[in-house]
């Protein structure tokens, strides 16, 4: 049994996955604080983990975190969403159309491989510092390989199930809305749930540069009073919101797409 | 009706005609000529086996006669007119399975009848009819997911022929089967052609199943891909499993089997009724 823990592609029954992630998570958190307990590094650079998780606690329970979290969370939704609106259909058309991939293509190709962060000072010269500026990262961050991996998943769709279509009598409309989008549904939300997690990414990129609220800023705001244990806990915090975030979505999608195969 | 009454019958009334039909494919090296002066004619109510192979374009021509895939030269006739792309009146089934994942059986199976939006009482008629000939009453609002594979491509029978097609195109259906499920899928469609008195025409690479199919058989040959003869299969009209293991199959299928791969000559058809 355990022999298979080591086997390529085999395996082992759920209890024993769980107690070993379970455990690697007991033996990071007991090195952490060995290594804290033990004054490995400076107190000042690598704080306890009770400090931090009573950090996190704290601010929770007197309040202090959720303007900030708020505030970054309606950053990502916005951005996210008018990033949706924009890239999905372009996405579609572009892996439908060879029209749109001519004219689309290359440009969003090359764009995607410019780094966003290097595009904060043009981005804060045209939209001032407001929440346009954390908007536009978000954006700028998530379009370009947005609108890529769309049209990869529209061209996933098999030409098999669009001529099946052609041969039950459909027009072009009726295989693109009846056949080719609720095709590649499923592995288009997939694509939105990965975004999501470079949303975050980009949103505390934005907020360590250029910002007066958020977490990313509170991160910044507390690096500058050398609040170690805040740093931590703001970068922690951020990580826990990914995950509710990607765990709401997958589950969204084992709800909604039921029907896939090999699910 | 017997076979020769059925072509004289039909003589004339070609409903797909395939007139001089050619495929190049072009590449900066050479062209390359897949499909060579197809003359193939297929009559009402016939089934038409089309039979190479691999590699003789043989689905290739039957994308062309759907209107999925361009004519190099030639023309392709359907009822006199020529064939200027898909519709509906060609349905057709895939060796893949192409089942809408997302659709129940049911939804499946109406799909077409929606796209011309039907009146609700006729869909539901239909959908029951064809669930019953396919004998998948119980799986009515299962998923495709749910399903086997002989189920799938029963299914996608129905769902063509739901549709009413003039002509069924059916791409080696049954090509991704287990033996027993294929056996039992041709006995269906041979038993749904007598009911429905469709015309079917079946692409196959099976010299077993198109002679158990067919009313008449074309053989392609490969490189390039031409018609190297055509057979008339006479054989009771209701057809058996049984039928395969008599002695008449046994040599009919020795002898085009040799004619397919190029070890016998066209001339030994003849032996087949003499």
């Amino acid at each position: 049994m355990l022999g298979n823990l080591f086997g390529i592609r085999k395996n082992v029954d759920r209890k024993t996955s769980i107690t070993i992630s379970t455990l690697a998570f007991v033996i990071l958190f007991g090195v952490w604080s060995l290594a804290s307990v033990l004054h490995l590094a400076d107190e000042s650079m690598l704080p306890t983990p009770w400090a931090v998780f009573g950090f996190i606690i704290k601010s929770f329970a007197d309040g202090s975190i959720y303007a900030d979290m708020w505030v970054s969370i309606y950053r990502i939704v916005m951005g996210f969403i008018i990033s949706v609106i924009i890239g999905v259909p372009l996405g579609i058309a572009i892996g439908t159309f060879k029209i749109a991939e001519c004219i689309f293509r290359p440009i969003c190709e090359f764009v995607r491989y410019m780094p966003v962060p290097a595009f904060l000072p043009l981005v804060m010269m045209w939209v001032g510092i407001g929440e346009e500026a954390k908007i536009g990262v978000i954006l700028l961050g998530t379009l370009f390989q947005m609108i890529l991996m769309v049209m990869d998943d529209a061209l996933l769709v098999s030409n098999d199930l669009l001529n099946s279509g052609y041969t039950l009598g459909a027009n072009k409309f009726q295989v693109l809305c009846k056949i080719l989008i609720p095709a590649m549904m499923p592995k288009l939300m997939d694509t939105l749930r990965i975004l999501m997690g470079w949303a975050w990414t980009y949103v505390t990129v934005a907020e360590l540069v250029a910002a007066n609220s958020g977490l990313g800023y509170s991160i910044m705001k507390a690096q500058r009073f050398l609040q170690t244990d805040a740093v931590y806990a703001g970068i922690l915090i951020i990580g826990f919101l990914g995950l509710i975030f990607d765990r709401l979505f997958a589950l969204c999608n084992k709800k909604l797409f039921h029907w896939v195969e090999g699910a | 009706m017997e076979y020769g009454e059925r072509i004289e019958a039909g003589f004339g009334n070609a409903v797909i005609k395939l007139d001089h039909v050619s495929k190049t494919y072009h590449s900066k090296k050479k062209d390359f000529t897949a499909l060579k002066e197809i003359n193939i004619e297929v009559l009402n109510n016939e089934f038409v086996c089309i039979v190479g192979p691999s590699g003789c374009g043989k689905s290739t021509l039957l994308r062309m006669i759907a209107g999925l895939e361009e004519i190099s030269c030639g023309e392709i006739l359907m009822k006199s007119e020529a064939i200027k792309g898909p519709g509906a009146e060609r349905g057709m089934v895939f060796q893949n399975y192409t089942l809408f994942p997302w659709l129940t059986v049911a939804q499946n199976i109406a799909f077409g009848l929606t796209l011309s939006k039907q009146p609700k009482d006729v869909i539901e008629d239909k959908v029951d009819k064809y669930l019953k000939i396919i004998d998948l009453e119980k799986f009515r609002n299962s998923y495709p997911k749910e399903l086997s594979g002989g189920m799938k491509q029963r299914v996608a029978i129905a769902r063509a022929l739901a549709n009413s097609p003039e002509v069924l195109l059916m791409d080696e259906p049954f090509g991704a089967l287990d033996p027993y499920t294929k056996a039992s899928m041709q006995l269906l469609v041979r038993q749904i052609w007598e009911d429905e008195k469709t015309t079917i025409i079946f692409i196959t690479h099976d010299i077993d199943e198109a002679i158990f199919l067919a009313d008449r058989m074309y053989i392609l040959s490969a490189n390039p891909g031409e018609v190297r003869a055509e057979v008339p299969i006479y054989l009771s009209r209701r057809r058996t499993l049984d039928l395969k293991d008599t002695q008449d199959f046994i040599r009919m299928r020795q002898i085009l089997s040799g004619v397919m791969q190029g070890n016998r000559d066209v001339g030994a058809i003849a032996e087949i009724y003499a």
